[in-house]
């Protein structure tokens, strides 16, 4: 009898409690999932910055219909961990970063291509230096008066010097230790923070000249930076930067794509006219790059050589730090 | 415990369903509300871009505007310019509009600094538009070197093909006009394009960079509008444009609004659990504690002690009632014992009394014996009927029986009045008579003598010839019958004073009258009230003695015999 009326009682509780969390449950169901299908999906790892690889990124989205999944970090922190994922699928294209990281680590790549030429080039301040006195060879730079006026960006930390410093060593045909010598002499063992940086002090007048990327200077000029830009007799590199289908892509397919939408004639154009890049298709090079002599870099070479030059350069800037 | 079910249970599920109810509720009004608002900013914007669309229509068609981007050097500039100007008035504060050649080169704008940019023809915006002739473009601006952060175009065609196109831009400035007031300033606002790129935001939105948050969301294949940071998301499709609308709306109820509320619930259960505690406990005080006191004391009095007193000022009326009862219960039981210790210690001491009168009986009886002898040798007859008679009445009075037969107490009264006769030389004379029938009804022996005794004493020592007559009969009382045996003298008689005073319960303080007053009170002890002795004044001379017990046959053998009979 007490039995049966506690059973009843607590059937009651429990309506009772029922009822009051019917009403949390109700909330609970919102809005039904709206979903991408994986084939309109693409996981893309740049290091491209934000004003490059934005307009690419949405012209892509809106002629293709597909969606890019976008992670965008440093190009040496990008390729560390697709390498480190061991066949796991991180994404399915890297996009951004020298053509030597990509052939540094060849195998993580079902396919890469150069995406634009990146060529090094002299800048000088113009109010600082006369177009006639500016140095318009690599060997100039030596030159006394250029000593500690020179703006250059930290190898140790920046991709495109230590590209500067190998073009320097395979233009002057000398010893890697002597080029290496003089030249941190010539900076008066003064480096930047980056190449854009030093771009920055050569506008800011602080240094009189510096060595960066004819993108960053094209780029600065057209900000209404007062500088000009030389390209050394001697010749050049400009080594392309890179672009590839990563193995193991989830949506292969959508990565060609994107490949072959980045090295069409569109976005090569939008290069030439927004981004101040070299194309990588012959005809839309312009007719006064013909000034521009383009050295047959050897980027392997260069890619062999990185740590020992790095340690050595460093070993320099030490050694003038203890004096 | 039952207590506190029935006064905490009810006010926590009620609270907690009240908890609920409103927050359902609450959260749904401010969910319709929040979504007619939603509904406005997007409403508000579909209009501005119908606007937009219409007036695009009207300056792709216009001929004359063809024509002039067609011309490299600019003719009739100003004619343009009047017509940009005068056509887009209204709508100037929301955007600004420009006219581009089929190169991509800006020729005519209502904005500043824009002259001679270019827009690339086969990129973006103008591609779009050029791919959708007649309908009007809308893309989200990725050059970083403009304003604008929207822009809308239209293709303008003539007989020729393109002739260039009519872009509206705008800038976030010019969004904050347009959504001026559509928005509180804890809520956020999100412009997103068809791909979920964030166009503009403003408030709360930006702040939790939303357009990001909802991409990846939809990206990751989870649910989209799932609250963010606290706010609500309303997303709605601005439709024909592709673009989307978020609005942020703070939540109504944040996990800290909810949590207040359960603590208040608590605090109020907490303080309601205390009263109730207070209240057992009083109430157990005022129920429980008299009764307890009661039982206790009950216990006292079960275990002999009368003097057991229960107090009586409780807070309930009733108790008090009940305690004042038992008490007054408990001093009665008393006095009904004491006075029953009084009457057994009276009896008591009249025993030992008469136990001492027995003195050495068997001695007296055969002296008396042995005088009887004596006399019969010397033939004294007097003497031997005076020794016989006495020695009866010494049988009598030394037997140990309390009570005796009427018969037996009539001849015991004959035998005394034969001695008397004798001793006082016949001056009087004593007659017994009763009903045979009566001869066996009980009462207590030697009562009826004494009163003979003193008639023959008192009332008849100065008559000659004194009469004393002993009746026995029954008389209907209220109750039973009664056995009523009067003795009547006609001697000198009682003074009716004395009488009065004897009535009144003087009997046993009259000196004079001990055997009367001892009489009563053996009749009283024995029968209680109502019986006893009554004496009153004859009416010519003489005294009347009424003694009355209560009409009971003998309670051995020989009421079996009667009852034979």
């Amino acid at each position: 009898m007490l039995k049966n009326t506690f059973r009843k009682r607590l059937s009651m509780l429990a309506v009772i409690l029922g009822a009051v969390f019917f009403g949390t449950a109700c909330q609970a169901e919102k809005n039904a999932g709206v979903s991408i299908p994986e084939e309109k999906k693409l996981v893309v790892y740049t290091s491209h910055k934000e004003e490059v690889y934005q307009p690419i990124i949405r012209e892509f989205e809106e002629r293709t219909g597909i969606w890019v999944e976008l992670c965008s970090g440093g190009t040496s922190e990008l390729l560390e961990e697709i390498q480190a994922s061991k066949g796991e699928f991180t994404c399915d294209v890297m996009f951004g970063g020298g053509i030597e990281s990509y052939s540094a680590c060849e195998d993580c790549f079902e396919t890469y291509t150069p995406f634009t030429e990146l060529p090094i080039v002299f800048i000088y301040n113009n109010k600082l230096v006369d177009s006639s006195q500016a140095p318009c060879s690599w060997q100039e730079l030596f030159y006394e008066r250029w000593q500690g006026n020179i703006a250059f960006g930290d190898p140790m930390k920046s991709g495109s010097s230590y590209t500067m410093l190998a073009t320097m060593i395979q233009v002057l045909g000398m010893d890697p230790e002597v080029t290496l010598k003089q030249f941190a002499k010539a900076l008066d063992y003064n480096v930047s923070e980056g190449s854009g940086e030093a771009v920055e002090e050569v506008a800011g007048g602080v240094r009189a000249v510096g060595l960066t990327l004819e993108e960053t200077a094209l780029k600065a000029i057209a900000k209404g930076a007062d500088i000009s830009i030389v390209y050394p007799k001697e010749g050049t590199s400009a080594v392309p930067d890179g672009c590839g289908i990563v193995k193991g892509a989830e949506h292969e397919e959508n990565a060609k794509r994107f490949l072959a939408f980045i090295v069409g004639e569109d976005v090569q154009q939008l290069a030439v006219d927004r981004l101040y890049r070299r194309s990588v298709r012959e005809e839309l090079r312009e007719p006064s790059d013909t000034n521009m002599k383009i050295l047959d870099f050897d980027v392997e070479w260069a890619g062999i050589h990185k740590e020992e030059i790095l340690k050595l350069w460093a070993e320099i800037m030490a050694e003038r730090g203890e004096e | 415990m039952c207590f506190l079910t029935v006064s905490v249970l009810p006010l926590a599920v009620c609270s907690l369903f009240l908890i609920q109810m409103f927050q359902m509720k609450v959260s749904r009004d401010y969910r319709v509300m929040d979504m007619e608002q939603a509904e406005e900013i997007n409403g508000r914007l579909e209009q501005l871009f119908a606007e937009f669309e219409a007036l695009a229509q009207e300056f792709s068609d216009n001929g004359e505007i063809a024509a002039a981007l067609r011309q490299s050097e600019a003719g009739n500039s100003n004619e343009i310019y009047r017509t940009l100007y005068r056509e887009t008035k209204e709508l100037r504060d929301y955007a600004w509009f420009e006219l581009y050649d089929s190169e991509g080169v800006c020729r005519y704008s209502t904005g500043a600094g824009t002259y001679q940019r270019k827009l690339e023809p086969y990129w973006g915006i103008l591609r779009k538009a050029a791919e959708n002739p007649g309908g009007l473009a809308v893309s989200s601006a990725d050059d970083p070197s403009t304003q604008a952060v929207l822009q809308a175009a239209m293709l303008i065609e003539d007989g020729h093909g393109s002739a260039g196109f009519f872009v509206i831009s705008m800038g976030v400035q010019e969004f904050e006009t347009v959504l001026k007031g559509t928005y509180g300033g804890q809520d956020g606002i999100c412009i997103l394009d068809s791909f979920l790129e964030t166009v503009y935001d403003a408030g709360t939105a930006a702040s939790e960079n939303i357009g990001e948050v909802l991409r990846s969301r939809l990206l990751r294949n989870e649910p989209i509008q799932e609250d963010v940071g606290g706010n609500s998301i309303y997303l709605d499709e601005m439709e024909g444009i592709g673009l989307y609308t978020v609005l942020l709306r703070p939540q109504v109820f944040t996990a800290s609004t909810v949590n207040s509320m359960y603590s208040v619930l608590f605090i109020m259960i907490a303080v309601i659990l205390i009263l109730c505690i207070l209240l057992v406990i009083k109430l157990s005080n005022r129920l429980s504690r008299p009764i307890h006191v009661l039982n206790e004391t009950m216990y006292e009095v079960q275990s002999g002690n009368l003097d057991a007193h229960m107090q009586e000022d409780w807070p309930t009326t009733e108790f008090v009632q009940m305690s004042g009862n038992f008490n007054y219960m408990t001093a009665d039981l008393k006095k009904y014992m004491e006075k029953q210790v009084e009457q057994q210690k009276q009896l008591n001491e009249i025993q030992i009394a008469m136990m001492q009168a027995q003195l050495n009986p068997h001695f007296l009886y055969n002296t008396l014996d042995t005088v009887k002898w004596v006399a019969k040798a010397n033939h004294v007859p007097e003497i031997v009927t005076l020794v016989s008679k006495l020695a009866k009445i010494l049988r009598a009075s030394i037997s140990r029986e309390q009570f005796t037969t009427l018969r037996e107490e009539m001849e015991l009264v004959n035998s005394y009045a034969e001695i008397q006769r004798i001793r006082f030389n016949g001056k009087f004379e004593c007659t017994c008579s009763y009903d045979e029938k009566l001869a066996d009804c009980e009462l207590p022996k030697l009562v009826i003598q004494p009163i003979v005794e003193n008639a023959v004493i008192h009332g008849l020592s100065e008559c000659e010839d004194g009469h004393i007559r002993v009746q026995a009969f029954v008389e209907e009382g209220e109750k039973a019958q009664k056995l009523v045996v009067t003795v009547s003298d006609d001697g000198c008689g009682i003074e009716q004073a004395v009488i009065d005073r004897l009535n009144n319960g003087g009997m046993q303080e009259h000196t004079g009258h001990i055997g009367l007053g001892n009489v009563d009170r053996i009749i009283r002890l024995h029968y209680g009230e109502g019986f006893g002795v009554k004496i009153q004044r004859q009416e010519q001379r003489g005294t009347l003695v009424i003694l009355t017990f209560p009409f009971q046959k003998e309670r051995t053998e020989d009421v079996e015999s009667i009852g034979g009979r």
